[in-house]
């Protein structure tokens, strides 16, 4: 079976100040990351930090995004992480954002390529649908993914699940 | 109902540059997609990726794009001898690679054209920029044959063809 199951978390009552996935396997091809996010506070930011690497550096990358109206597209720099919109508070209740991450060749000693599908769902007129093309520039394969929100807590019943694609 | 499972079909890392990558003999057993994860390093300004099914070059292929190169963001539709692959803002500079991910939906249907979604991005270098493409191939026959053409795929290039199998 090539695609597996790494490990899901599910967020519980009170929320969490992160979500994080550690010991990932360097058994496989690719990582497939899927995120179904809201933030507690009014923060428009969700943060995926890779191997708790902090440089501001190592996170280049390139957004495509439509809210509806008008598309835009912008580079990603000088960041210690990427970086994605979330759902928040303030938005519908029960609404959540979804992103669909690819990290392509994740146990390369290279640097490594990451597609990103992501969109927020909060049922108010600043709704967005995006595309990013990121690179994560650290040269050890992918074993860390921390999760967090901009401000404040990632809310109850978010979930993040992480799987791998074997070439067996 | 079974559990869909990624099956990889093939896969392919060059040892020396090639002017085309191809998975044949795909076979049309059961249904499902075929996903395609690519990361290419032959460099190509304001090229795309192309992808043809079955050996078939004839002008049957047909597409819309959208892209953003950071700065700036186009669509268009495409009637060619292939499908693109991304956007046409997004190549790699020959070190930096491009990154692709298709996925071929119902590859072994016998009654109805081919769709095709894609996504490419290279995020560092002179070529910068994400795209998405929907595509369809006007042929009603099962793919066999995933070619990547027109383009010369440096050393260290990896295709993975996968078969998401549905039943």
């Amino acid at each position: 079976m090539g695609y597996q199951l790494i490990e899901t978390v599910t967020v519980g009552s009170g929320g969490a100040a992160s979500i994080e996935f550690t010991g990932i396997p360097q058994d496989a091809t690719s990582l497939v990351l899927v995120i179904s996010q809201r933030n507690e506070t009014t923060s428009g930011a969700f943060y995926i930090q890779i191997n708790n690497d902090t440089s501001t550096s190592n996170y280049p990358g390139i957004w495509l995004e439509g809210n509806g109206s008008s598309a835009y597209s912008y580079p990603l720099t000088a960041n210690a992480y990427i970086r994605l919109r979330p759902n928040r508070s303030g938005d519908t209740a029960n609404t959540f954002s979804n992103s669909a991450i690819y990290f392509s060749n994740y146990t390369a000693t290279s640097t490594k390529s990451i597609s990103i599908d992501t969109v927020t769902e909060g049922n108010d007129a600043a709704e967005y649908q995006g595309i990013i093309a990121a690179r994560y520039l650290g040269t050890s394969g992918i074993s860390v993914v921390t999760m967090t929100a901009g401000t404040g807590n990632v809310a109850q019943h978010s979930t993040a699940s992480i799987y791998k694609i074997t070439a067996d | 109902m079974p559990t869909p499972t990624y099956t990889l079909i093939d896969s392919v890392t060059l040892t020396s540059s090639a002017s085309s990558v191809t998975f044949s003999s795909i076979s049309a057993t059961g249904k499902g997609d075929l996903v395609l994860a690519v990361e290419q390093t032959g460099a190509g300004v304001n090229a795309w990726i192309n992808v043809r099914f079955n050996g078939d070059s004839g002008t049957n292929y047909y597409g819309v794009s959208m892209a953003g190169s950071g700065s700036s963001t186009q669509s268009a539709t495409l009637t060619q001898s292939y499908l693109a692959v991304g956007g046409g803002v997004e190549y790699s500079d020959g070190t930096n690679p491009q990154q692709a991910i298709l996925q071929i939906s119902d590859f072994s249907a016998t009654d109805k054209h081919k769709t095709m979604l894609s996504r490419s991005n290279v995020a560092v270098g002179s070529g910068v920029g994400t795209a998405a493409y929907a595509g369809r191939w006007a042929n009603t026959a099962a793919i066999t044959s995933v070619a990547f053409v027109n383009r010369t795929f440096a050393a260290g290039s990896t295709f993975f063809l996968y078969q998401l199998v549905s039943e």
